[in-house]
């Protein structure tokens, strides 16, 4: 009987090992790929305050639904298109639901196929993006924007994943359209713009939109690739305290094995003897 | 004057430029040390960065100009390159079906 837990706990020892080396390997995946997507980040945000720059230099009187806010209002959820991260994608999700409780908006847009199924029933989804991309493109967040302005939406809110620090991502709320402009340039009257009229102004709200959303999806790819790197080195560890545990057991098991055959030995030889 | 072109995926920068030659959608037009505070709609077009001996060339995709007048031009935009980078097919439509026909020989490419 002690030859069969002997065995069973063996084999668990042999598949928390193959376990472990899984986790351990993708957490060295996603190390590699936040070192990659972190020399970008500094770039991205760089594009954003250049283009923050532009936009406030300019008094918005555009008859545009970004503007004046006038349209549908839609919730936009930038979550993640694979697993394996903790707790991120479906707090994202959560966070999103309880947001469309409270506000009642009349179009979801979701991004990212683990949090789809969260949504899938939900009569308000305008259109679900499934595995856009790898890293963020510009060229998605243009689609994104494109459908937006089909659908006539005017107010957005995005929720998003925000990169508190390396060990905390946490859902985020950002209030995308209707701009809201700050009133506190004095240097914007000195402007030329070029061309002279509304598509000026259209062309940027348009551009201004594309650039955060595009920021916003970048952020949560970062902390997506931070949070499964924690759950993955979280993953090592329990699997590092499991097989220590185990051989534990295994040994005490064994040990048992061995007492009990000696104790069967010693008393035979002692039956001998008395004889 | 300094010069910056921005992409959500590069940042170029160049300082001591003399003028830079663009176009926007109206035209083309260049700028000079100390000019005017102004921003324009880019068009698709080579910007042209003249040094004291020397210049750059860059194909921009899109995008504005920023000129604060204070020696700062940014050229914001979606996409950068040495013009000889770009492929032109990629702006005439499915820019695989492209790659395709050239692969296989077939020099027309149809929108």
């Amino acid at each position: 009987m002690s030859r069969g837990k002997l065995l069973q706990i063996k084999r668990r020892i042999g598949a928390t090992q193959s376990l472990k080396k899984i986790t351990k390997a993708m957490e060295m995946v996603s190390t590699a790929q936040i070192r990659k997507v972190e020399k970008r980040l500094g770039v991205v945000r760089e594009f954003l305050n250049e283009t923050k720059n532009i936009v406030s230099q300019v008094h918005f009187e555009v008859e545009h639904p970004f503007v004046t806010g006038n349209g549908q209002s839609a919730l936009i959820v930038i979550g993640t298109d694979m697993g394996l991260c903790g707790s991120f994608p479906s707090e994202i999700s959560r966070a999103a639901i309880n947001l469309d409780r409270r506000e009642n908006f009349d179009q979801i847009y979701v991004v990212g196929a683990k949090i789809a199924p969260s949504f899938k029933k939900n009569s308000k989804v305008a259109r679900i993006y499934e595995y856009e991309y790898e890293v963020p493109t510009f060229d998605f967040t243009q689609l994104l924007v494109t459908d937006m302005l089909s659908n006539n939406v005017a107010k957005t809110r995005v929720v998003y994943g925000k990169f508190k620090n390396k060990l905390a991502q946490i859902p985020d709320v950002f209030t995308l359209t209707p701009f809201n402009e700050q009133k506190n340039n004095e240097y914007g009257d000195r402007y030329e713009f070029e061309p002279v009229g509304a598509d000026f102004q259209v062309k940027l709200i348009e551009f201004y939109a594309t650039s955060v959303l595009f920021s916003l999806a970048f952020e949560t790819k970062i902390s997506e690739l931070y949070a499964r790197q924690n759950s993955m080195r979280n993953a090592t560890e329990n699997a590092e305290d499991v097989v220590k545990q185990l051989t534990i057991d295994y040994n005490k098991v064994r040990q048992a094995s061995i007492t009990q055959e000696l104790i069967e030995i010693v008393t035979g030889a002692d039956a001998l003897k008395e004889r | 004057m300094k010069v910056r072109i921005v992409t959500p995926y590069r940042i170029a920068e160049f300082s001591d430029a003399k003028l830079v030659v663009f176009r926007t959608v109206e035209g083309e037009m260049g700028v000079l040390d100390k000019r005017a505070p102004i921003i324009a709609k880019l068009a698709i077009t080579d910007v042209r960065i003249e040094f004291e001996n020397s210049r750059e060339v860059y194909r921009v995709v899109d995008g504005f100009i920023h000129c604060d007048g204070n020696s700062n031009v940014v050229v914001l935009t979606e996409e950068m390159g040495r013009p000889e980078e770009f492929d032109p097919h990629k702006y005439l439509g499915n820019g695989v079906e492209s790659q395709q026909l050239s692969e296989t020989g077939s020099g027309t490419v149809t929108k």
